[in-house]
């Protein structure tokens, strides 16, 4: 077995040297054979990286402890699904995972019917096969994930139980999908900065791959903050810890991309800043696997290991130095034939605003990620960059953004008018005091969480402003029924209203994150028979019990559940004791409704049955999940279908001989 | 006369005194009172063991770890305790804290020294990029051959743009019927 894993890794290695030197040759030489023959290798390489894969699950499901990984990461007791996703629980398999996904992208752009005859291919292929090459240097020789003991361990040491909850299914696979997914975007920059190719056929082409990507990361960030929520116990969704701004920085970068590129495509400017925004948002991406491989800063996700951080910042700086120096190189050329913005107030500028704010944003989150490691380098004193600094620094930025969110979409391209301005935001804005007017007279309070529901109930009310007044413009073409006239207004358009049903799912978790600031918390030790007040909650403890769960053992506490006297049922917070670990893991129990979450962990009991819980209130947290899903269903909307999905862009770029 | 709005709006946003997020702090500093009796639930202990990080490697605040097997954090949390009790103020035992661990005790960097750093750059870096941005939007508007940005007059781009796009759409959809 281990000879076949280790085959497919070592071959996979030199077929994708073989794909990246053919590919070059090919270019130069002008052969097509050569270029054919190195698609050929990706394809093999692909189909190797599937192999390795394959054989990877296989090992996971089948317990054969004889490999290290596998002895590491599993045990006999573990159900399949959680054998399975060991396959990200460590170093050496999540970087196959990442290696297949690079790997099946690539095959995907090589051989893609809109890609056929197209002389951008080979570029693509060699950017791409750069990075297929790196991640198998990495299997092969510093992580290798086929490798043997040299005695075969009755039993494995099981999976970390933080990583045996549902989220952790799919957490990783977004957030690797969404990653790797940037490579494609990049790939198509560099490839038509090297072919002098200044108009926009590689954002057009890539647009699809870039919202995919996107989607993909705010699901893996998305998914992560449940499980956070849901398994560690303190009662947050996001901590600010540097590997989840790992994830968030290019998260934000492509944000700003995706909006910046309409600038583009209507007036044929920022090519220059729509270059530098994809190249940042790869290079964020490698410098997030850094962070989370190098174990250079503390984090509770960190899975660190020997120098395996090194090799990604050489790669790093590598892909920098290449991408600033193609860049730099094409410069002048990209500044040529650039269009012109004819007002500062237009939708081109306020677009230019909402990327400062983004790209402001990301500075602001990269910058205290790094500065523990700033402080330490010139003071040698290390600093704790945590939560109070993040949301102090990031409310304002993130409150200006939800203003341009507000702002954007009713304000004209190419230039609006004081009439303009007045009539699409007076009456979004008279809605949103109102609305805000009756929050204020049923409770709420406080400067930041008031201002916050006015910016995003102007938001809300100023997008279905939109809604309503494109669903008129086309009712007077057609005298349509309202709701037909409505469907086809967003069907006619889904790139614009799939865009704003995003926007209105950000706006929803916006209400859950504001929320945040009306938490509640009691922390007590309670007999049985005793309550815990809380808000208008009364919970009682009626007692301990126990129950096996497999080879673990669950211990519960039954709390009965009272809302201003009325009964809600049960609660059972756990914690389970693992066969292979010594400390137990925590399962919290949370009664949820739109309005808020009880939510209850058993902390710790005493022989007499006496237990410590931690009872929260968190108000509106259901929204982050429902704002998520509906950023989802827009992200899908936009892609999916319709007519502007359909065209593809007409390359019209440089010719070679080869494709 | 919008535009100025706009910047102020923005720039009011930016400078907001940040400590009103999260319902403000609640210091007792300098108000000793031998009859109050705090516990894990007074505002004032959860508000200290929410400054202060735990050095376990969960990377949170001591208010906030639960990493199961932290040796450390109880004893913390009784300590912040027992000194709250002992009359000392939040800001007393954040330094006693300190004194004993360094700034890597504090969830976040003090607004003082080098660590001040850490608070102004991300925003001297957005009003300069701010500053940058609007200079360069006031170029290119000038460049531009009609210069009245803000004129009544002005056609109303945006009603054109959304009839321009139903407009389009219904002829593809006519398009389909027939072809």
């Amino acid at each position: 077995m281990h000879i076949i894993g280790n085959l497919s890794i070592n071959l996979a290695l030199i077929l994708s040297t073989y794909s990246f030197i053919m590919f070059v040759f090919g270019i130069r030489k002008q052969s097509q054979r050569m270029i054919n023959s190195a698609k050929g290798a990706a394809l093999s390489v692909f189909i190797l990286a599937t192999i390795s894969m394959f054989l990877m699950f296989y090992l996971l499901a089948t317990n054969q402890f004889q490999f290290q990984y596998v002895y590491q990461n599993t045990s006999t007791d573990l159900s399949m699904f959680y054998k399975l996703s060991a396959m990200w629980a460590g170093n050496e398999g999540s970087l196959l995972l990442w290696t297949y996904i690079l790997t099946m992208y690539t095959v995907m752009v090589v051989f893609s019917n809109k890609m056929k005859n197209n002389p951008m291919t080979p570029y693509i292929g060699a950017i791409i096969s750069t990075n297929t090459i790196f991640f198998y240097l990495i299997l092969a020789f510093v992580t290798p994930p086929f490798k043997t003991l040299d005695f075969v361990p009755p039993e494995g040491n099981g999976l970390n139980p933080m990583l045996q909850d549902p989220s952790m299914l799919w957490h990783p696979v977004a957030i690797y999908l969404g990653y790797v997914g940037l490579v494609v975007p990049f790939a198509f920059a560099i490839a038509a900065l090297i072919l002098k190719n200044i108009d926009s056929y590689w954002l057009k082409i890539t647009r699809r791959w870039t919202i995919i990507a996107w989607l993909f990361l705010t699901l893996g960030n998305v998914i992560g903050g449940y499980w956070a929520y849901t398994e560690l116990g303190w009662g947050g969704y996001w901590a600010w810890d540097p590997v989840e701004n790992a994830s968030f920085l290019p998260w934000l970068t492509v944000t700003a991309y995706l909006h910046s590129v309409m600038i583009q495509e209507r007036k044929n400017m920022l090519k220059v800043w729509n270059m530098s925004l994809i190249i940042l948002s790869y290079i964020l991406t490698l410098f997030g696997t850094f962070l989370v491989r190098s174990g250079v800063l503390t984090s509770v996700h960190s899975f660190a290991d020997g120098n395996l951080g090194t090799y990604f910042m050489i790669f790093l700086a590598f892909m920098v130095i290449f991408s600033m120096y193609i860049l730099m190189s094409r410069y002048q050329m990209l500044r040529q034939d650039t269009g012109q913005i004819e007002s500062v107030l237009s939708k081109e500028s306020s677009f230019l605003m909402n990327n400062l704010i983004l790209v402001g944003a990301t500075f602001a989150v990269f910058w205290g990620t790094v500065f523990p490691l700033i402080s330490e380098a010139i003071r040698g004193e290390t600093v704790t960059v945590g939560e109070p600094f993040f949301n102090t620094v990031m409310a304002p930025i993130m409150l200006a953004l939800m203003f341009l969110m507000a702002v954007c979409p009713l304000i004209a391209w190419q230039r609006a008018s004081l009439k303009n301005v007045r009539d699409n935001f007076l009456i979004p804005a008279i809605f949103s005091l109102a609305v805000v007017a009756l929050l204020v007279v049923y409770g709420l309070h406080g400067a930041y969480p008031i201002i916050s529901f006015i910016l995003i109930m102007f938001m809300i009310f100023t997008h279905i402003a939109e809604f309503i007044r494109g669903t008129k413009a086309r009712r007077r073409s057609t005298n349509e029924p309202v709701l037909k006239a409505f469907w086809k207004l967003f069907t006619g358009n889904r790139r614009r209203y799939g865009g704003y049903i995003v926007h209105f799912g950000i706006a929803l978790i916006a209400i859950g994150v504001v929320g945040a600031n009306f938490d509640q918390e009691r922390v007590e030790t309670i007999s049985p028979g005793e309550a815990i007040s809380i808000d208008n909650y009364t919970i009682t403890y009626e007692g301990l019990e126990q129950r096996s769960d497999g080879v673990n053992t669950v211990i519960y506490a039954d709390m009965d559940i009272e809302k201003d006297g009325q009964e809600l049922g049960y609660l059972q917070p756990e914690r389970i004791f693992y066969r292979h670990f010594d400390e137990p893991s925590t399962e919290v129990a949370v009664h949820s409704n739109l309005a808020e979450d009880l939510y209850v962990v058993l902390s710790g009991w005493e022989e007499d049955d006496s237990a410590t819980f931690v009872v929260k209130i968190n108000p509106l947290v259901q929204w982050i999940w429902l704002g998520s899903f509906v950023t989802v269903i827009g992200s899908l909307f936009a892609i999916w279908g319709g007519r502007q999905n359909k065209v593809v862009p007409r390359y019209q770029g440089v010719q070679r001989q080869v494709s | 006369m919008i535009k100025k709005i706009l910047m102020v709006f923005l720039f009011i946003l930016l400078v907001l005194p940040v400590h009103v997020l999260g319902g403000g702090n609640q210091d007792s500093h300098g108000e000793e009172n031998d009859a109050v009796k705090y516990d894990q639930n007074s505002p004032e202990f959860q508000q200290t063991a929410s400054e202060l990080r735990c050095l376990c490697g969960c990377g949170q605040s001591h208010l906030d770890c639960s990493m199961d097997g932290c040796g450390i954090n109880d004893s913390v949390l009784a300590e912040i305790l027992e000194k709250l009790n002992e009359g000392m103020a939040p800001p007393e035992i954040k330094d006693y804290f300190q004194d004993v661990y360094g700034e890597q005790i504090l969830m976040a960097p003090e607004k003082s020294g080098f660590s001040l750093t850490a608070w102004v750059t991300p925003f001297v870096a957005l009003g300069g990029s701010l500053v940058g941005v609007t200079v360069l939007l006031r170029k290119w508007a000038r460049k531009s051959k009609n210069d009245d940005d803000f004129g009544d007059g002005a056609d109303d781009e945006l009603e054109d743009d959304v009839e321009t796009e139903i407009l389009e759409s219904i002829i593809d959809e006519e398009r389909k019927k027939y072809y």
